[in-house]
């Protein structure tokens, strides 16, 4: 199997070491992290990930916003996005789906459950 | 000979032979399978297959088409990217899609796709939809990879146009079957409602809205006398038969409640029967079905026949009419008895102009009769012929059946009586309506008083109307009685007048007849005794009808001394004619208003006018009642003023019925001028009728400027009046419920007020609406606070949220063994959880402590303190950190001695200092101080001031004010690079303020800022 690239999202740093240690380990991916929406919309532009997976709650540019960019360009609106979000009401949940992300994660989450949902998305 | 076809040429001839056969059909599946055979045959591909998206994840393959039965796909869960949602929008541009590689993995391994075509099928606009994504046409070739040309692309999809139109004609078919279906669905449950209703015994009707057919139960046609099945089954029949008054308002009702369901439809109208008459029919229904757009489909009520029930509210409405008019006519009866004529003949005339006008006939009649002749003695019509002493036989008058029965008798509409039409008096006048009633002279009929018009009246004379004409006939009786007492008197003294002369003739020339003149003229003196007897008798005659006068009467002579009160008045106060004589009756009116009721009576005995006026006078059982007294001038014959002659009513029970609204008025006044709510009463136009005090304080307006005003223009947002209009008119529909409802109104100057309001229809006495009168609480306080509070709350969540997940995450990885802990990355993982702990930890004990401060739950522990020692200590807690991050600490220790909880103010001072340093770069330097302040003015406390100063890089002026807030930071992500919680700032200002201190910054960005706090030294 293709090893794949994953674009982690995040502004906490606990959060986001967290992830890349839990991708790297289990799944065995390569992870970039990026720390905000700027420096995830260059790194989707550079590094061509096979998937995004994206905070929603962030300074400045939230996940939103960096989704809606994601879109608007060429290089980037076809790669499968995931929200991470610690917002836990359904109806918040849905409002997401219907903009047409790939899914939903939702925080607090299982490491090893992590890998797997991501996988679950994207028919991976 | 075969001509050389180009390649466009054999597509487009291909083209429309596939599109007809396609076209050939309606029905779906047959469309969609001819087209994947279709285009299968033509391109000679592996498989073709249709996948049609449906939502809920529910799309499928709808249809194949295959080389070999081994590819076959049909029952398959395709589970491809290429068929999710994210490939929706290049579909939707009509993208067509060959790429296929190594992420579609489903589709290359396990449906063995080696070449892939994908062409959206989009179906087009049509007036009630947009156009939209129906679903893909797949090519496959599944044993070799294959190139796809160009024009093999164009022939798919324009034939998928083609396809498209197809299906979206037969798509519309199958709608247009279930709707058949449904209606005659309905058609089934009308006829079980029918059966379960038409048992009740009123009349049933049920319209179907969209075909104008109404089914009519035989009990409403037979409510208005049709046989079953005479009149045609449909909306019209009804609306045909409605009274035109009821028409309008019917119809406004009508369409009220197909537009809304929950406005009533339920009122009484007037039907006309078969025979033409108008029936009150209470109808009552309700739409009952309406389609998703909530167009109504059908409708179905009853009909009650509540004629007898209106009948009974018409008969009690005319009672009362004929109540208040029998009350007007008592009063003119009493004008015209208290009156003093000078003659019979203007009494008379004063008589029957009243009449006429009481009863509406344009001629009325005082009539002698004797024997077989009738006399017109005074007339009143515009008959000309008709003139005083004209003298007819009394065959010919419908008087003749009044003398012979000595009783009243009325006739109406004579023309359609079948034995009076006849009568010479309807055939020379055409009189329609006649009331006559005799006048009794010493109980011997004297003739009669009637009034008779040429027109019908609407009603018969009623019993209240025989009552005034008898009592008018009654006075007529007694006037007469008395004038001709009179004339005996002066017939009596003329005859001794002559008696008189012809004696003094004879004295002087035939004395010898002295003795036998003598003795005449005693007897001509007996006689004039007779004639004053009789005019005492007329005394006692007066009084005799006086008494028997409902009313309280009383006369006074000219100098305003009683000489008379009727039985009424006696009866009334329970006194005897001699206790109230003279002054004796004002002993009965009540001690408060005998100044002013003896006032108005000399005044009035002065100046000889009419008076009326009100006072309490004490009745037999000794409690006072309001009474109304009417005096009027009395003159004799003679023209010299001879006294009043006076009538009273009670009027108690209006003067309490008047007193009790007052004060009610009063009461709900006062509330509405004093409560702490926001009242406004609004007239049918929506203009302010009324506003109270509390309204105009909120508002910042005056009572002038808003009265009069369109309530919706000058206080609810432009964007809010549609609603506030829509609400309005709810309210002011007939029998309307109060509404509940949240608005905001703009003040004066522009602010915007949450109200909560409460508004209720207001209405006048028949219950109709006139306007409406909302009350409403200023919530925007409230509102403020709730909004707040969640923002709170959502931001606290995130927080705690965030560091938690990371713990979860990082112990989870250890405990499962996903890194071990020795590894870099297991050393890592331990020390993400241990940092996350810890802020997650220092976030509670933030919060915890915030939430105590707020409310209260900490109480300072004061006492002395000095600030130098203060300073000390918290230096000693900060000295490792600025030591870490390199950065100076300068201090200006200050022996200043106040009252403070020490450990608190220990807690802001390396608060500040911690803030400081985080910010500061190496190398600089970090400044803190304290020093005591004695201002000039004596109102101002002594205070400390403590100042920290950093060189860091300061904070912009829009946030001077905001940092010191909860979670507000410069930069939010601040709070996990530099280790905050967002809650250390909020901390200090509540411990500062508590001590009664100020906090506050000042700052430049780049430069550094400068934390400011005050306490002063005693509370």
């Amino acid at each position: 199997m293709v090893q794949k690239r994953i674009l982690v999202v995040d502004d906490d740093d606990g959060i986001r070491e967290v992830i890349q240690i839990c991708l790297e380990a289990i799944a065995g991916w390569e992870v970039i992290p990026a720390a905000s929406g700027k420096e995830a919309l260059t790194a989707a532009q550079n590094r061509k990930p096979d998937a995004i997976l994206l905070d929603v709650m962030m300074p400045d540019m939230d996940g939103l916003k960096t989704f809606q960019q994601l879109q608007t360009r060429s290089q980037t609106e076809l790669i499968p996005t995931i929200f991470l979000t610690a917002k836990s009401k359904i109806s918040e949940q849905r409002k997401l789906q219907f903009i047409g992300v790939a899914g939903v994660i939702i925080k607090p989450f299982e490491p090893y459950n992590l890998v797997d949902q991501i996988k679950t998305i994207l028919n991976w | 000979m075969i001509l050389p076809i180009s390649p466009e040429t054999k597509i487009n001839y291909l083209l429309a032979t596939v599109a007809l056969k396609i076209r050939q059909s309606l029905n779906l599946q047959e469309i969609l399978q001819v087209t994947v055979q279709e285009v299968r045959k033509l391109l000679e591909s592996e498989r073709v297959f249709i996948y049609q998206f449906k939502p809920q994840d529910k799309s499928f393959v709808a249809v194949e088409s295959l080389s070999h039965q081994k590819w076959s796909i049909i029952e398959e869960n395709i589970q491809d990217c290429i068929f999710t949602s994210s490939f929706f929008p290049l579909y939707q541009r009509g993208k067509v899609i060959t790429k296929i590689d190594e992420s579609n993995y489903h589709f290359c391994h396990k449906l063995h796709v080696q070449a892939n075509l994908i062409v959206p099928i989009i179906l087009p606009k049509t007036p009630r939809s947009n156009n939209y994504l129906w679903g893909l046409l797949v090519v496959n070739e599944c044993s070799k990879p294959r190139q796809w040309h160009k024009t093999e692309i164009d022939y798919l999809k324009r034939l998928i146009d083609q396809v498209a139109i197809a299906i979206q004609q037969a798509e519309l078919l199958a709608k247009q079957e279930q709707k058949l279906q449904a209606e005659e669905e309905l058609r089934r449950s009308q006829e079980r409602l029918q059966l379960a209703l038409e048992s009740s015994g009123d009349g049933l009707w049920d319209w179907n809205i969209l075909t104008d057919e109404v089914y009519l139960s035989p009990q409403w046609l037979q409510m208005l006398g049709y046989e079953p099945d005479e009149l045609p089954a449909s909306y019209y029949t009804w609306e045909k038969l409605i009274h035109p008054e009821d028409k309008p308002w019917v119809m406004n009702i009508l369409h009220n409640h197909l537009q809304d369901s929950s406005v009533p439809y339920s009122f009484d109208h007037r039907l006309r029967t078969k025979s033409g008459e108008w029936k009150w029919i209470a109808n009552y229904g309700k739409v009952v079905t309406r389609d998703r757009h909530g167009t109504p489909i059908r409708m179905v009520g009853t009909h009650k026949d509540i004629s007898s029930r209106k009948q009974v509210e018409a008969e009690l409405l005319h009672k009362s009419a004929e109540l208040a008019e029998f009350s007007y006519n008592l009063k003119q009866l009493h004008r015209l008895n208290t009156t003093h004529y000078s003659s019979l003949k203007k009494l008379f005339n004063d008589y029957l102009k009243t009449g006429c006008s009481i009863f509406q006939c344009a001629t009325g009649i005082i009539s002698r009769v004797q024997a077989q002749t009738y006399t017109i003695y005074a007339v009143q019509s515009e008959i000309e012929f008709l003139s005083p002493n004209q003298q007819f036989d009394i065959g010919t008058t419908f008087c003749a059946e009044v003398v012979r029965t000595k009783k009243t008798i009325t006739y109406n509409n004579i023309g359609a009586d079948i034995k009076l039409r006849h009568h010479p008096v309807y055939q020379n006048l055409q009189l329609e309506c006649y009331i006559s009633t005799p006048i009794l002279v010493y109980g011997e009929v004297y003739g009669t008083l009637n009034f008779s018009s040429t027109q019908i009246r609407n009603r018969d004379f009623s019993i209240h109307e025989r009552e005034i004409i008898e009592l008018m006939a009654q006075s007529i009786g007694k006037f007469i009685e008395v004038y001709q007492i009179e004339i005996q008197r002066q017939q009596a003294e003329i005859k001794l007048r002559k008696a008189k002369e012809e004696l003094e003739i004879r004295v002087d020339r035939r004395t010898v007849q002295l003795r036998e003149a003598n003795k005449r003229l005693q007897q001509e003196l007996q006689q004039r005794e007779y004639a004053q007897a009789a005019l005492q008798e007329s005394e006692t005659r007066f009084q005799t009808m006086a008494n028997c006068f409902p009313l309280l009467m009383w006369i006074a002579n000219e100098e305003g001394k009683c000489t008379f009160f009727n039985k009424s008045w006696l009866d009334y106060t329970g006194q005897t004619i001699e206790e109230e004589l003279g002054y004796g009756w004002a002993k009965e009116v009540h001690s408060q208003d005998l100044t002013k009721c003896i006032a108005i009576h000399q005044e009035s005995f002065k100046s000889r006018q009419p008076f009326q006026q009100e006072y309490r006078l004490r009745r037999w059982d000794g409690k006072y009642r309001w009474l109304l007294d009417y005096g009027t001038p009395r003159y004799r014959p003679d023209g010299s003023f001879a006294g009043y002659i006076g009538s009273c009513i009670d009027i108690n029970d209006r003067k309490e019925i008047e007193a009790t609204l007052q004060e009610s008025e009063r009461r709900w006044r006062t509330l509405l001028e004093n409560v702490r709510m926001l009242v406004v009463a609004l007239d049918p136009q929506g203009n302010v009728d009324y506003v109270n005090p509390y309204l105009l304080e909120v508002t910042e307006y005056d009572r002038e400027e808003v009265i009069g005003q369109k309530w919706l223009d000058k206080f609810i947002r432009f964007q809010d009046r549609p609603e506030a209009e829509k609400l309005f008119k709810k309210v002011l529909k007939p029998n309307s419920c109060s509404q509940n409802h949240r608005k905001v109104i703009l003040t004066r100057s522009g602010e915007c007020k949450v109200v909560a309001w409460n508004s209720t229809q207001l209405r006048n006495l028949q219950g109709e609406p006139i306007g409406m009168i909302c009350i409403g609480e200023d919530i925007t306080e409230r509102h403020a606070i709730e909004k707040m509070k969640d923002e709170f709350i959502s931001v606290v969540s995130h927080e705690l949220r965030t560091p938690l997940t990371a713990v979860h995450g990082a112990l989870s990885l250890l405990v499962k063994g996903a890194v071990t802990p020795e590894s870099t990355q297991g050393k890592r993982t331990l020390q993400i959880a241990a940092e996350s702990t810890e802020r997650l930890v220092r976030l509670v004990k933030d919060i915890l402590e915030l939430e105590r401060l707020e409310s209260g739950n900490i109480e300072l522990i004061k006492q002395k303190v000095n600030a130098k020692e203060l300073i000390k200590q918290a230096i000693e807690q900060i000295q490792f950190m600025a030591n870490q991050a390199g950065v100076h600490l300068k201090l200006q220790k200050a022996d200043v001695v106040f009252y403070a909880d020490g450990d608190r103010l220990i807690q802001v001072l390396t608060n500040l200092l911690t803030n400081a340093i985080k910010f500061s770069k190496p190398g600089s330097s970090v400044c803190l101080c304290a020093q005591s302040e004695h201002p000039d003015n004596l109102e101002q406390q002594p205070q400390i001031l403590f100042v920290v100063k950093d060189e860091g890089r300061g904070i912009p002026t829009e946030q001077l004010e905001s940092i010191f807030e909860r979670f507000h930071q410069v930069d939010a992500s601040d709070s996990r690079q530099k280790g905050g919680t967002g809650l250390g700032l909020a901390i200090c200002r509540n411990i500062v303020e508590q001590h009664g201190g100020k906090i506050w910054v000042e700052s430049m960005v780049e430069k550094g800022s400068t934390f400011y706090f005050t306490i002063p030294f005693v509370e």
